[in-house]
């Protein structure tokens, strides 16, 4: 869709489009966010539909800020669950509020705040606290390693079948991991880095478009691995005790308690089928794509 | 007025008044359904009224996981309340205390068709207030507490409220209302707490009650009309269609003890607004005996302009009438009413000048000295 389009959808009746699994109608006069939905969301497909799972606005905020040290607001059909962050935030500001639509939303899935991908029809989820380095290997196992990218951030599991639903959209970078991967990655579609946010300099980076184009194509689980972040170098991988990946990925689920009896045979039902370890991180990169693809070598 | 109620713009209230309507929806519709009953907080409700009206099946494949979603949270909600309820009820059993279910919990403990699809974030109680320091302090021990507050606004509370600050308890997260009348002391409305308590009834719960059906609309009715907050009006709006449509099918006599019920309270002012509303917004009609009888706490024909200039504009969901403009103006006006009739005007003037100026320098707990 020509920019000029793009930007005059998005001041009037808003641009639906698919972002991952969902239909976002995105409603927004500012310019950061045209040009970031353009570069990291630029294979995903425009719909022309009458509906959209979530109708979002980001926009100036009012009052003295207007003025003053401008800022921007997300909501949700008037609901805001952030509060303003400075205009120049937007863009992350967006992706922060689409991430928030899913968790608080999309309870038909468990969902566990892990990153997720695919190779070989194997599902190799990735959960770990901010700082384990979760998102980096997963952009780089997506952008170099030819695994499928089913969500940086979100595991959708099914309830029924222990299943992951894919949601694929841009992967947030943190600070030295946008380094990283522009080195890694020269290829890469990243948005202009943001700095000074709650969590530093953040970049989105554009996911593959075959990982886009199979959004609804779902993945059996086969593999849980807990990146921990170390000084050391990269080690082997350490068996995990089922009870206990089981306990900390409930610890790390949105919406365990609301789904009750259900999230947890959910949770089981993927345990089930899964293998469960620690992945001691210590940033080598060869030895990170390695050490994923002998677990699904065929 | 007539504008935003408009079926094509509005398809929330078309459904909640004849949730068969959807039948006829294209997905243009679904969508802003979708979007008006997320914003108002009655997606849940939604949903409860289609499942309840067999309506499964006309609800498109787009639209269908956010109502059952919605259904999700809600029944968990549900069944956390009613835990959170019989934890209170135990605690308070050692006492000889049946506390009195009030507002959301209450719908649901008393199974009001206002229950469904009803979310709220706290149980509110109501004791009798004689008892209200020992309940406090049972409470305290059973692992409930309160927030630090500063001196003034346990002053606040405990001089001028009618309920103590709210408690929570340690692992639980839901929070604790304790009343021990349902207008604050200084109001200019006066409430007869004991005429209250000697007409609750026992709820589907053991050990607690809930007020009378009658009263349970009046308490409804009242918190609407003066509280002066309207993020939840229309949900609010939408409790007392249903209570009232389902407490008069069930009793062909409840609209007449309705009334007779307000002005016994002194809220006849309240219940007048409260049927001229919901009438204008949700075509709910009172029967002409009781709607005749209803007339004589109308107010004088100045003041119901003015208020009919403002309530209706503040009742509908931001999302229709829009965040800004006269709808807002509107709610202000209501906001500095409430706080009118919640206090004399020097008390008002004195607790105004106290959060504006003293409040933001006052020494608190875990400050630095």
């Amino acid at each position: 869709m020509p920019q000029a389009d793009l930007e005059s959808r998005l001041r009037s009746r808003g641009l639906v489009f698919g972002a991952g699994r969902f239909s976002v109608r995105l409603i927004s006069r500012l310019e950061s966010v045209a040009q970031g939905i353009s570069l990291v969301y630029g294979d995903y497909e425009t719909v022309d539909s009458d509906f959209a799972d979530f109708t979002v606005r980001v926009r100036r905020a009012g009052g003295l800020h207007r003025i003053v040290r401008p800022q921007a607001e997300f909501s949700l059909d008037g609901a805001k669950p952030f509060s303003p962050l400075p205009l120049a935030h937007a863009f992350p500001l967006l992706e922060w509020g689409l991430n928030w639509c899913v968790s608080n939303h999309c309870h038909q899935y468990l969902i566990v705040h892990a990153a997720v991908v695919e190779k070989h029809g194997r599902a190799l989820i990735l959960p770990g606290a901010p700082g384990s380095g979760k998102s980096t290997l997963c952009a780089l196992l997506t952008g170099r390693g030819g695994w499928r990218l089913l969500s940086d951030e979100l595991t959708l599991i099914d309830p029924v079948n222990g299943s992951v639903h894919a949601n694929p959209r841009p992967v947030s970078l943190k600070n030295e991991s946008i380094d990283i991967v522009r080195r890694e990655l020269p290829g890469a579609v990243l948005s202009p880095p943001v700095t000074d946010t709650l969590k530093g300099t953040v970049s989105h980076l554009q996911p593959a478009a075959d990982s886009v184009s199979r959004a609804h194509e779902p993945a059996a689980p086969a593999l849980v691995v807990f990146p921990r972040f170390t000084d050391g170098s990269s080690a082997e991988l350490l068996p995990l005790p089922k009870g206990e990946a089981f306990i900390r990925m409930a610890d790390n689920a949105f919406n365990y308690s609301i789904l009750g009896l259900a999230g947890f045979r959910a949770l089981a039902a993927l345990l089930d089928q899964s293998d469960c370890y620690e992945y001691p991180n210590g940033g080598d990169v060869q030895h990170a794509l390695a050490t994923m693809d002998a677990l699904v070598a065929p | 007025m007539t504008a935003p109620l408009d079926a094509l713009r509005f398809p929330l209230r078309s459904v909640l008044l004849n949730p068969a309507v959807v039948t006829d929806f294209d997905l243009a519709r679904w969508d802003l359904l979708l979007q008006q009953a997320r914003g108002a907080g009655l997606l849940a409700r939604v949903a409860a009224l289609l499942e309840e009206g067999g309506l499964g099946e006309r609800v498109p494949e787009a639209m269908r996981w956010h109502l059952d979603s919605a259904l999700v949270v809600y029944r968990a909600h549900c069944e956390d309340i009613r835990l959170e309820v019989g934890h209170i009820a135990r605690a308070l059993q050692s006492i000889g205390v049946r506390p009195v279910l009030l507002k959301g919990a209450a719908y649901l403990a008393a199974g009001d068709r206002a229950r469904l699809g009803r979310l709220f974030s706290d149980v509110d109680i109501f004791v009798p207030r004689e008892r209200i320091e020992t309940v406090e302090q049972v409470l305290r021990w059973q692992g409930w507490s309160g927030e630090e507050l500063s001196a003034y606004d346990q002053a606040y509370y405990r001089r001028w409220m009618h309920e103590i600050p709210p408690l929570m308890h340690g692992g639980r997260g839901i929070a604790l209302d304790v009343h021990h009348n349902l207008l604050p002391l200084t109001s200019r409305l006066r409430l007869d707490a004991a005429a209250l308590a000697a007409a609750v009834v026992p709820s589907e719960i053991p050990g607690v009650d809930t007020l009378a059906p009658a009263d349970r609309v009046l308490h409804s009715a009242a918190h609407l009309l003066l509280e002066g907050e309207f993020d939840n009006a229309f949900r609010d709006l939408s409790d007392l269609y249903l209570m009232i449509t389902d407490m008069r099918a069930a009793d062909p006599g409840f609209e007449e003890l309705l009334v007779a019920r307000a002005e016994q309270l002194g809220l006849g002012r309240i219940l007048y607004y409260a049927m001229r509303y919901l009438a204008l917004l949700l075509d709910l009609e009172l029967s002409a005996p009781a709607a005749a009888r209803l007339a004589a706490s109308a107010p004088v024909a100045p003041l119901r302009w003015l208020m009919d200039q403002l309530f209706p504009s503040a009742l509908l969901p931001v999302g229709v009438t829009g965040a800004g403009g006269w709808p807002a103006l509107a709610r202000f006006a209501l906001y500095l009413r409430s706080h009118y009739l919640k206090m004399p005007v020097p008390l008002l003037l004195r607790h105004l000048w106290h959060k504006a100026v003293i409040t933001p320098f006052e020494y608190r707990e875990g400050d630095p000295a």
